[in-house]
């Protein structure tokens, strides 16, 4: 009787950040996890098998064994400083085998966590990536020298061309095949006399040598540095015996310069002002957006619905009363082609408005990110956000939160620090906008035509977001986290990359947004059929057009807000204002309360009384702002 | 000196780290005796460093907790 039960090898993929694990992962199992040019972006650990043909799994009797990969986060040590090193350290003590992989670019930084992997004592493999680019600079690295040196096989490999890898899983594979999972063709490294001295004490306490290494190494902060030092050493004795290059190698003249305090500065400007004005505001929400409104969805889609629609059930084009009771067949149908319709308008908006922008947002933070500007404007920013009580890190889940403000809070976790967390979380919720919302918001004031507006707009925003940050730095206890950052190197990104990333982030995105936005407008349309929409409106007349001075049905905007930040800012294309009241009714929209799924996630991440008094305060700031706007006379034509 | 005292261009050896940094930037791979470059300062904000081939930023506040000194060549 064959054994039914397989035998799981639990395989480890361990790396500094921005080594291109991801995309091995990806090449082995099939899977895709996002792949980013910054540090912090594999937070929550993903594993697969192996993924294999018919034809290998028959060849390598792999009936019996499973070859299970962990993607672990990057980290540059495995120790407790922070939440990603507990989890690569969680998934390395479950490990058969460890892939650790290494940038042949910063072979000094990254042989430290090769070393001290290789002392914990698990059968081990390495994958130098990233040749290409040590080429492109002129490193050389003796690969037979280094192997012997760490005792330890190297796969050397280009992961994002695919260079090495199928040599990886042939070596994954015929490992279970000969050895029937025993691993012994797979190397222990040569583990350091010197640092086993140190950890002897331990090894009669704890279990496995594993367990003893990282009890002597967090045992104080002396036992760690003493450990870290000898480490370090050999690790620079290593590269000094490895590598040939002259020593400090020539940086690129453009990295050079974006570090640059001035040339950096007006570059930064430039660059997002390029990506969210030009390239969102005016192509995307306009151009896109316009051609497929007006010649898809309004032309040619939308008619014929309602026309189908309306062969069965009566649509009716501005209900009034309580039509449910009234006439309950044409609330039907107009709940679903009428002006608010779950046919009609969701439809329109959702892959009329909604797609293109998120398209477009994704497909700039993809060359943003892949090209290695996001931890350089890091950089820049870090001086002027240490003075809201952030580091620059956090410019990273505020950049996010242009796409889609749940998601970047939840990205809130790659900060370290509690107090850094809730400001940044704030700031989020009440000043910066999602995606389709700033799409929609530039194209409505790039129609306005002229500079005014944006910078109206924009102007509004960063006094808020400075003033609150000032603020809650002041009041909130605790001091900033550190800010200690490596900078990859920049490079050209891939367009087969960043489109995949793009597909990829901008699906996850809508599949979650689709069944809110027909929640959304299903409620609106209930209300509307009910006669509520237009009781809301009535009573909130009073706060919209005396305090804002706007049109009373931009109430509706708002409500649709609190439910999808997004779909409320599409509400407010069809009324017609003048240009400043557009200014003012853009910039309230903007600082108006998170979406559900926002709060939500906030509640998750801090607790209920935060996310509570960040909504509440964006309703005060929201109004008080719009107020203040509305009665500043502005020069806009 | 301190590290946030550094000009852009200046060689710096690395003399005293603080001990709240010190396994940090072990790690990255700067440690007490190295010669690194200042390759930016941005005013009131990180010092870059280039060590090898790699570029480190340090916050403000953070370099003002590394003893350095200037070396020459």
């Amino acid at each position: 009787m064959p054994e039914l039960k397989t035998k799981t090898i639990n395989i480890a993929l361990v790396g500094n950040p921005n080594v291109g694990k991801s995309v091995i992962f990806n090449y082995l199992t099939g899977v895709y996890v996002d792949v980013s040019n910054y540090p912090g972006t594999t937070i929550e650990i993903s594993s697969a098998d192996l993924s294999v043909s018919d034809t290998e799994a028959r060849d390598f009797g792999l009936e019996d064994y499973k070859l299970k990969l962990v993607d672990s986060p990057g980290v540059y040590g495995i120790s407790t400083l922070n939440d990603e090193e507990i989890a690569t350290r969680d998934c390395l003590d479950s490990a058969n085998l460890i892939i650790n992989v290494v940038s042949s670019i910063s072979l000094s930084r990254d042989l430290f966590l090769t070393k001290q992997l290789a002392d914990l004592g698990k059968p081990m493999l390495i994958v130098l990536n990233q040749c290409d680019e040590a080429r492109i600079r002129k490193v050389e690295i003796d690969t037979k020298k280094l192997s012997q040196e760490l005792g330890l096989d190297i796969i050397e490999a280009v992961a994002i061309d695919g260079e090495g890898l199928a040599e990886l899983k042939q070596a994954l594979l015929n490992a279970v095949q000969n050895k029937k999972a025993k691993l012994a063709q797979f190397k222990v490294g040569t583990i350091s006399a010197e640092i086993d001295a140190q950890i002897t004490q331990y090894y009669d306490e704890m279990p496995t040598r594993f367990e003893a290494l990282l009890a002597a190494e967090n045992s104080s902060d002396k036992a760690r540095e003493d450990i870290y030092q000898i480490r370090r050493e050999q690790v620079n004795d290593l590269v000094a015996k490895v590598v040939s290059q002259s020593k400090f190698s020539k940086r690129t003249l453009i990295g050079k310069l974006l570090l640059n305090p001035v040339i950096g500065s007006i570059a930064a400007i430039v660059i997002l002002y390029t990506f969210l004005f030009q390239f969102l505001g005016i192509f995307v929400a306009g151009t896109v957006v316009d051609l497929l409104e007006n010649s898809v969805f309004n032309a040619h889609f939308n008619p014929l619905i309602t026309k189908l629609v309306s062969q069965i059930l009566p649509v009716i084009k501005e209900p009034s009363g309580n039509l449910l009771f009234d006439n309950p067949s044409a609330a039907i149908g107009t709940m679903l082609a009428g002006d608010y319709g779950l046919l009609t308008l969701t439809i329109t908006y959702l892959y009329g408005l909604l797609m293109p922008l998120v398209l477009g947002f994704y497909f700039g933070l993809a060359m943003l990110e892949d090209s290695g500007y996001l931890p350089r404007l890091a950089v820049l920013v870090d001086g002027i956000l240490s003075k809201l009580g952030m580091n620059g890190r956090a410019i990273i889940p505020l950049i996010l939160g242009g796409g889609c403000v749940t998601m970047a809070t939840v990205t809130t976790r790659l900060l370290n620090n509690k107090k850094e967390k809730l400001i940044t979380m704030a700031l989020l919720g009440l000043t910066i906008p999602c995606s389709a919302q700033l799409g929609v918001i530039q194209g409505l004031l790039s129609n306005i035509g002229g500079i005014t507006p944006w910078l109206i707009w924009a102007g509004t925003l960063t006094i808020v977001f400075i003033a609150t940050g000032s603020i809650l730095n002041k009041v909130l206890p605790g001091d900033c986290g550190q800010f200690i950052s490596d900078i990859p190197p920049l490079r050209i990104p891939r367009l087969s990359n960043i489109f995949s990333k793009t597909i990829v982030r901008s699906k996850i995105f809508l599949d979650e947004a689709t069944p809110a936005f027909f929640i959304a407008a299903a409620v609106v349309s209930f209300l509307q059929v009910t006669g509520l929409l237009s009781w809301i409106v009535e009573i909130s007349e009073p706060v919209i057009s005396q305090v804002l001075l706007l049109p009373k049905e931009v109430a509706i905007s708002f409500i649709l807000g609190m439910v999808r930040r997004d779909f409320g800012a599409f509400g407010l294309m069809d009324i017609p204002m003048s240009a400043s009241q557009l200014v003012t009714a853009c910039t309230v929209l903007t600082l108006f309360v998170p979406c559900i799924a926002t709060v939500a996630v906030m509640i998750k991440e801090q607790n209920f009384k935060s996310a509570m008094a960040i909504w509440l305060s964006s309703w005060l700031l929201a109004l008080g702002c719009g107020a203040i706007l509305a009665r500043i006379p502005l020069q806009i034509n | 000196m301190l590290l946030n005292q550094a000009k852009t261009g200046q060689c710096l050896k690395i003399l005293k780290l603080p001990s709240e940094l010190k396994a940090k930037l072990i790690r990255i791979g700067i440690c007490e005796g190295d010669q690194v470059c200042c390759a930016s300062k941005i005013p009131a904000g990180p010092v870059v460093l280039l060590k090898d081939l790699q570029e480190i930023a340090i916050g403000d506040k953070q370099a003002a907790q590394i003893k350095v000194e200037i070396c020459q060549s």
